[in-house]
């Protein structure tokens, strides 16, 4: 998504990016109660791999944060159970489709969920014979105190310029130079209209950032 | 070791201030504030809006140390207000100004819907 700012100065829009990345609540795997894990990924490798799965984090904003408990009515989790075994000849790979909710009605289930036309995320692979079991807990938390918790996979901001042709140098130009001078921008930001002979902006006075530099 | 814990970036520890104030002994109309669990995201923000004040003679901000999350904000102003009362000011203007932020975005991403 993108989206204009303006009348602001550069340190708000730079807040507003900071604390899109770091403070902004999420959803993510906090806890794993290991029962049965004969796979080649120790525990602490798969706790840490299932903690940087993307959960649907809509409820975040009815949680409230471990620290914030304060009734039986606050919800501060939800858990997602985990049993593969892998009983084919051959890998098996334990992906985020193996992820069960406990609790479905909670409605935080991990990202692109049995969705067929995305690739479901791969947590660990297994041989025959080796066992994953295990109860995962999921909380609330903020990107300041772990990586897993950030949100956006990037925000940036970028100062949008306002281009302003000079009638009167492109009088002083020739076809040539005008073609030249539109050809030169990867971007293409420009056009030339060879009926009026005019240089204009391509999309009538609005400029998007390059797709693919930097 | 001597790093504080990980929530306390976000997390006021019990018994702690958020905000202190100190006046300047040297300087007429200048004090210091100091601002417990913040970083540059507020910091940045607070001077920039400071520096919008036109009795704001000095505004600046800095972390005395990155392991700690403190932010220290020094204000001097030209007299017409008290230090205490541009910061105040500065933290009003910008409540409002994000208030008004939230207000436009809200209305621009339900026409969107639309």
């Amino acid at each position: 998504m993108v989206f204009e700012l303006t009348n602001t100065d550069v340190s708000s829009a730079n807040a507003l990016r900071r604390v899109m990345i770091a403070e902004v609540p999420t959803i993510a795997i906090d806890l794993v109660e290991m029962e049965n894990n004969t796979t080649v990924l120790n525990d602490e490798f798969l706790a840490h791999r299932l903690g940087l799965i993307p959960l649907t984090s809509d409820e975040a904003t009815n949680w409230k944060r471990p620290f914030e408990w304060s009734s039986d009515h606050d919800m501060i989790e939800t858990s997602f159970s985990l049993d593969v075994t892998c009983t084919v000849d051959g890998v098996m790979d334990v992906t985020s489709n193996d992820l069960i909710p406990m609790y479905p009605e909670h409605r935080v289930q991990p990202a692109n969920y049995n969705t067929p036309e995305e690739k479901p995320i791969v947590i660990c692979k297994l041989r025959r014979g080796q066992q994953l079991k295990l109860v995962a807990r999921a909380r609330k938390g903020i990107g300041k105190d772990h990586a897993k918790f950030i949100p956006v996979a990037t925000a940036v901001f970028q100062f949008k310029p306002r281009i302003v042709l000079s009638h009167s140098a492109m009088a002083d130009m020739t076809d040539d130079e005008k073609q030249a001078f539109v050809h030169s921008d990867p971007s293409k930001t420009f056009k030339f209209n060879p009926i009026t002979r005019m240089v204009r902006l391509r999309r009538d006075g609005d400029w998007h950032p390059d797709p693919g530099a930097g | 070791m001597n790093q504080p814990d990980r929530y306390v970036q976000f997390l006021l520890p019990e018994g702690e201030r958020k905000v202190t104030y100190k006046a300047d002994t040297k300087l007429k109309d200048a004090g210091t504030f100091s601002f417990r669990s913040e970083d540059h995201t507020m910091g940045n923000l607070l001077r920039m809006q400071l520096h919008s004040d036109k009795a704001t003679v000095f505004a600046g901000y800095r972390i005395p140390h990155p392991l700690e999350p403190v932010m220290v904000v020094k204000v001097q102003t030209n007299g017409t207000k008290a230090p205490e009362d541009a910061m105040s000011h500065a933290l009003q203007d910008l409540a409002s100004e994000f208030d008004h932020m939230r207000s436009e975005f809200e209305r621009a991403t339900s026409d969107v819907q639309r």
